[in-house]
């Protein structure tokens, strides 16, 4: 079945710029999609802040503000709390539905978002700036798959019956954890709620989510959706705010049962932090990453360039799987960072509605600034810039494709995350010194090797230490593939059956009996 | 022989899409010069029949030309020579938006012409599917295949070709259906009544048909076709075709499992029809029907949609070969064409128990259902090809036993037979399937389920569990409980709110809301029940209610109740499939006794006991020797919950996860590097 989890649009993206016809299939978008829904989601209904405060979700192509946003504190999160909690006691609607019914809702919020595809894809190039096309072509469709995926486990997660020693019979129930706080990140709002809330509601939580303040429309306009297609309400609760506040909150309480959190390893390290200090809740990370992407000199040259441009640049490199650490074996070196300059010089960065742009704006000027800071600490430090280098626009938070060759492993830009449009490459000579130098790293989050080699395939997938190895491709993703990092990456996975286990309290039922039989 | 190619016309053509046929069924046609061949080729409504110089002939199905242009090899002689539809001012605005289209597409092209060919301007496969993307955009009704885009490789032709289907002229998607129609329960229902085959409704091979007939009344209901050898071979063929060339073998697994799932919403959506159809053909209850044959059925193909993108190989830690290292892994792959021979008392669910997992493991199907129930399978076929899936993927034959089961499990294109039916027949499948080519097999056969009734249960539950146990479906239920064995203590007080409880059961028309117990199923049926209850009374069991036919027209049993029975006795041995409760009684406390006479039987496919002892209930669960075993409750059946016997009542499991293993093959795939 290995062939099915290759996602169909995914890689003809990545070939986009090559067969120009970036605007394949895509419908002509409204540039000012309508803002329907800028509150708090708590039981089902839309609630101002407890505060009154709200803040504004800036569209990052312009600067402008495009509309002002309620914003939860820790008061409104107890609130949420309390629906969830009150949605999870036991003999309530959510708890007594069977789990084929389960399914059947997630099916029916994922036909809702199948028919909002246009719409969402408008409000999600609108404020976080990735180009439209990218957002209808890739996350809308990876979003329904994962969902539609989940609502195929509800009914079909089962425990086991054990035969332990003695006369006593003992079976697993898989069991919901209970109150599940989600906080995601800005770079894939949509795709980034998907992978949260599938496995939770499949498996019967329920659910805190704290969306980012870059990015909090679209993920109140599915809140919408949640409700029309039928969930019991305070089974999902969504909670725009800011990180210190209503993330923090959520992160101590002490009736939250679990939180799953995605974002940088910065914030990942105070996340496990509140959980030891307040109620031991289940933690799940996934974190940042600084993925090595190694190119061997058998490889094919064209392909290899490009997909490496792809591994870096896609999503204005705000991917936490990012493949920033690119490793071209010496013989091909020369070669491989002329070409690589050469497709970068080509990249179309630009108005992310127009159907030709293949890069956006960076999603705030936090980020900008930066990603800016890390150029200059390349060029401080001695690493070639090649192109690029600085910003591309004289407003919204714009910058150039940027790549840097003579790149040494103790740079800043080789160790750090930079979660920008910032290329690393970098020379190696043996497979054995690669292996070595790609995990020297804290993280371990995704990893991918480029070869014609069966033999050195295997050899160095096996050796990486990283969550995922692609091999001949990059950002490969399956709703049935698991996905999370090794290391400092963070723990758990996400997808795939793997995913549902981060969501599921085992509880082994033992029954003495008078007489056991094999 | 794909990719073959010969000078037709002057012209060099390919083949593609071929199968070996009959060669007698190569009939009707124009016929075509093929330089070198032994006789001339025929276009067919098929396709172009070749015949090889050993007399063998072959059906192509579609033909290319040297432009790169494919049409059906069908329209041969057609196509080209159509005369090119005129287009309204929407249809023209359409064609403008699809002319930038190509445009965008066709970058080196300076002018997009009519005459403009995809192709030869330098599109390729991706673009194919851009342009069906495209099309759908713009005119959502408009569904393309890849295919119909390398069908018509020019812009006019192309255009031409989009239009017919946004007027609804597309011949090849439309589903000509000869319904027999009937106003009952107060709706029409429209029943498909011939052979399902590749996507058509056909006759049977010579026109043969046979009468299905209401049990309510024993009046015919329409006549069916009756599948002959010919059509198993040409059912076959077709599955074969759809599983190697066909876009069903090609599909990815969630794409499947849409399909599947759109298929479960139109069975839910059609589900009156369904049961109603149900009532009449086998003599369900309708509102039994509505909840379980066609709820269930609906339930069974969702859950197994589901599974299609969970279909996981595993890598497996080898010992490595060193210095050398290894890599194992496996993967599940669909066996290919499958038959599935069902029976007769629940005939829609026990097509979706099988056909569900069947399909969800990406495999193709020849279902043979009971010739007594014909239709709702019929009509399953019916909205199989409405929710897409594509032709030849399930094909239905009414049919014989002795014919069509048969010539199923010995043909050599089949490798997996899965057959729900009597021990007899099932062990003579099992040996043919050896036979012919070991076929794989699983076997879901009779029971005779033992139900145990402890003093120490919640009565009323068990009365009214056990009557279901019984009674539920008419008796005509594989798991219904062949012997209830009473504590002594509980014993005459059992007996006789039992008794009470048939009393006030009523019996009529199955379309009737009030009704609880209809027709059985067939008259052959009946019959034997009679000879049953004629036995028992023989051999000197008590007869304490029912035994006989109800005097009213149709097929009518009433609810029968014996006591007394000895273990020796034929009732007590031998499944009856009807409404005839048979009670034992055991001495109270006496466990181990009561359950080495439970599993006293050859067969072993389901029991019960009821007790509120949990200690004695896993006591009791663990030695009862049969594969489902219900505690407290009867018939409790999920479609995520597995089913299957043990020793005589067959292998293999319907339902659940397991299910989806009888129709899969485990490859283990090792590399070294």
């Amino acid at each position: 079945m290995l062939r099915f989890m290759i996602p169909r649009i995914l890689p003809q993206l990545c070939r986009l710029p090559l067969c120009r016809y970036s605007a394949a299939a895509i419908p002509a978008p409204s540039t000012k999609p309508e803002v329907h829904y800028n509150k708090l989601f708590i039981n089902n209904e839309w609630q101002d802040a407890a505060s009154g405060k709200t803040f504004s979700t800036i569209n990052p192509a312009t600067g402008e503000v495009i509309c002002q946003v309620a914003e939860a504190d820790e008061v409104d999160v107890d609130k949420a709390v309390k629906a969830a909690r009150n949605a999870f006691r036991l003999g309530s609607p959510w708890r007594r539905m069977d789990a084929s019914d389960r399914g059947l809702l997630l099916n029916k919020l994922a036909d809702a978002i199948e028919q909002n595809s246009a719409y969402l894809a408008e409000l999600e190039t609108l404020d976080n700036g990735k180009p439209y096309v990218v957002s209808y072509a890739v996350d809308l469709p990876h979003v329904v798959k994962c969902f539609r995926y989940y609502a195929g486990w509800a009914d079909k997660w089962e425990g086991k019956t054990i035969p332990i020693d003695g006369d006593y019979f003992c079976y697993t129930r898989h069991e919901p954890i209970g109150v599940c706080g989600q906080i995601i990140p800005w770079n894939f709002p949509l795709l980034m709620q998907a992978w949260k809330l599938g496995p939770a509601l499949a498996t019967g939580n329920t659910v805190v989510m704290k969306v980012a303040e870059q990015t909090p429309l679209t993920a109140l306009y599915v809140a919408s959706l949640i409700k029309e297609v039928g969930f019991p309400e305070g089974v999902v609760n969504i909670l725009p705010g800011l990180g210190p506040s209503a993330g923090a909150a959520i992160a101590r309480h002490m009736d939250v049962d679990k939180v799953a959190f995605t974002g940088s390893t910065e914030v990942g390290h105070l996340i496990q932090q509140a959980s030891g200090s307040s109620n031991l809740k289940k933690v799940t990370l996934e974190l940042g990453g600084k993925s090595p992407n190694i190119i061997l000199s058998d490889a094919n040259m064209e392909d290899a360039v490009e997909q490496s441009h792809f591994a870096l640049f896609f999503n204005q490199g705000q991917c936490c799987c990012a493949g920033s650490r690119t490793y071209v074996q010496a013989d091909i070196y020369d070669e491989f960072l002329e070409r690589s300059v050469e497709r970068a010089k080509r990249r179309i960065v630009g108005n992310p509605f127009d159907l030709k742009t293949e890069q956006g704006p960076q999603v705030d000027q936090e980020q900008f600034n930066k990603i800016l800071g890390y150029i200059s600490s390349g060029k401080n430090e001695g690493a070639k810039l090649m192109c690029g280098g600085g910003a591309a626009a004289d407003r919204g938070y714009f910058i150039q494709p940027t790549v840097f060759g003579d790149v040494q492993d103790n740079m800043t830009i080789a160790r750090e995350e930079i979660f920008g449009p910032v290329m690393q490459i970098l020379k190696f000579k043996t497979l054995e010194e690669v292996v070595t130098r790609a995990n020297d790293s804290k993280y371990g989050l995704a990893a991918a090797v480029f070869t014609k080699d069966i033999d050195k395939a295997h050899y160095v997938s096996n050796g990486l230490r990283a969550g995922t190895v692609w091999i001949n491709c990059y950002d490969v993703f399956g709703a049935q593939a698991p996905f999370g990092g090794y290391k400092a990456s963070g723990n758990g996975r996400e997808l795939g059956e793997y995913g549902l286990d981060n969501y599921t309290e085992v509880k082994t039922v033992t029954i003495k009996v008078p007489q056991k039989n094999s | 022989m794909p990719g073959a190619w010969a000078e037709v016309d002057g012209q060099k053509v390919t083949f593609y899409g071929s199968s070996l046929v009959d060669n007698s069924t190569a009939a009707n046609g124009k016929p075509l010069d093929i330089p070198g061949a032994s006789q001339p080729g025929i276009v067919t409504k098929a396709g172009l029949v070749l015949f090889g110089n050993n007399g063998k002939a072959l059906l192509v199905r579609n033909v290319q030309f040297e432009d790169g242009k494919m049409i059906p090899a069908a329209q041969y002689y057609s196509s080209g020579s159509s005369a090119a539809m005129e287009l309204t001012e929407e249809e023209k605005t359409f064609a403008e938006q699809m002319r930038a289209v190509w445009q965008s597409i066709l970058n080196n092209v300076s002018k997009i012409e009519d005459s403009t060919d995809f192709f030869k301007s330098g599109a390729a496969s991706m673009d194919v599917v851009r342009l069906v993307e495209e099309v759908k955009l713009r005119a959502s009704s408009c569904q393309l295949q890849n295919e119909d885009v390398y069908m018509n490789t020019t812009f006019q032709d192309f255009i031409q070709m989009c239009v017919r289907k946004l007027r609804g002229e597309d011949e090849e998607e439309e589903l000509v259906v000869d319904y027999v129609e009937k106003s009952i329960n107060n709706m029409t229902i429209k029943m498909p009544h011939q052979l399902f085959i590749n996507g058509e409704f056909v006759d049977a091979e010579g026109g043969k048909t046979y009468k299905t007939i209401n049990p309510t009344d024993g009046m015919a209901i329409c006549d069916v076709s009756l599948a002959q050898i010919s059509d198993v071979d040409k059912a076959v063929a077709a599955a074969k075709e759809a599983f190697e060339e066909g876009e069903w073998g090609k599909m990815n697994p969630r794409d499947r499992g849409r399909l599947i799932y759109k298929l479960a919403d139109l069975m839910e959506e059609n589900q009156e029809e369904l049961a109603t159809i149900e009532a009449i053909d086998s003599g369900a209850v309708y509102t039994l029907a509505l909840k379980t044959h066609v709820g269930m059925s609906i339930q069974t193909f969702r859950y197994f949609a589901g599974w299609c993108d969970k279909i996981h190989g595993s890598t497996i830690p080898i010992n490595q070969a060193r210095p050398n290292r290894n890599l194992t892994f496996t993967k599940k792959e669909p066996i290919g064409v499958c038959a599935i021979v069902i029976p007769w008392n629940y005939p829609l669910m026990m097509l979706a128990w099988k056909t569900a997992a069947c399909l969800a493991a990406g495999n193709t199907v020849v279902l043979k259902p009971a010739q007594v129930t014909p239709l709702t399978a019929l009509k399953f076929a019916e909205l199989a090809a409405k929710a897409g899936l594509p032709k030849g993927v399930v094909n239905i034959l009414p049919g014989s036993g002795a014919l069509v089961g048969q010539h199923l499990s010995d043909h050599p294109d089949v490798r997996k037979l899965g057959f729900t039916g009597s021990t007899e027949i099932g062990k003579h499948i099992m040996k043919s399937c050896a036979v012919s080519n070991v076929k794989k097999v699983s076997l879901e056969l009779g029971g005779k389920s033992p139900l145990i009734i402890f003093s120490d249960c919640d009565m009323d539950k068990a009365i009214r569990m056990g009557m279901s146990s019984v009674f539920f479906n008419k008796g005509e239920n594989c798991i219904a409980a062949g012997r209830l064995f009473v504590e002594n203590s509980i014993h005459d007080q059992f007996v006789k709110k039992v008794i009470g409880e048939v009393k006030k059961m009523k019996i009529g028309d199955p379309l009737d809301r009030s009704t609880d117990h209809g027709p059985q199923n067939h008259k052959a049926h009946l019959d034997k029940l009679v000879e049953y209850c004629q036995i028992g009374i023989k051999e000197g069991a008590t007869l304490v209610c029912g035994g006989k036919q109800v005097q009213r027209p149709g097929f009518f049993f009433e609810p029968t109740v014996f006591t007394d029975v000895q273990d020796h006795m034929y009732i007590a041995k031998e499944e009856s499939f009807g409404p005839v409760m048979i009670i034992s009684k055991f001495e109270s406390g006496e466990v181990d006794d009561v359950l080495r006479r439970a599993n006293a039987t050859e067969y072993g496919l389901a029991s019960g006991v009821f007790t509120r002892d949990i200690s004695k209930a896993l006591y009791v669960s663990e030695r009862l020797n049969a594969g489902t075993v219900f505690v407290n409750t009867y018939n409790k059946t999920d479609v995520a919950s597995p089913f299957g016997g043990f020793k005589q009542s067959g292998f293999g499991k319907d339902l659940g996860q397991e299910a989806l293993n009888e129709y899969l093959k485990t490859k283990a795939v090792t590399i070294e590097y």
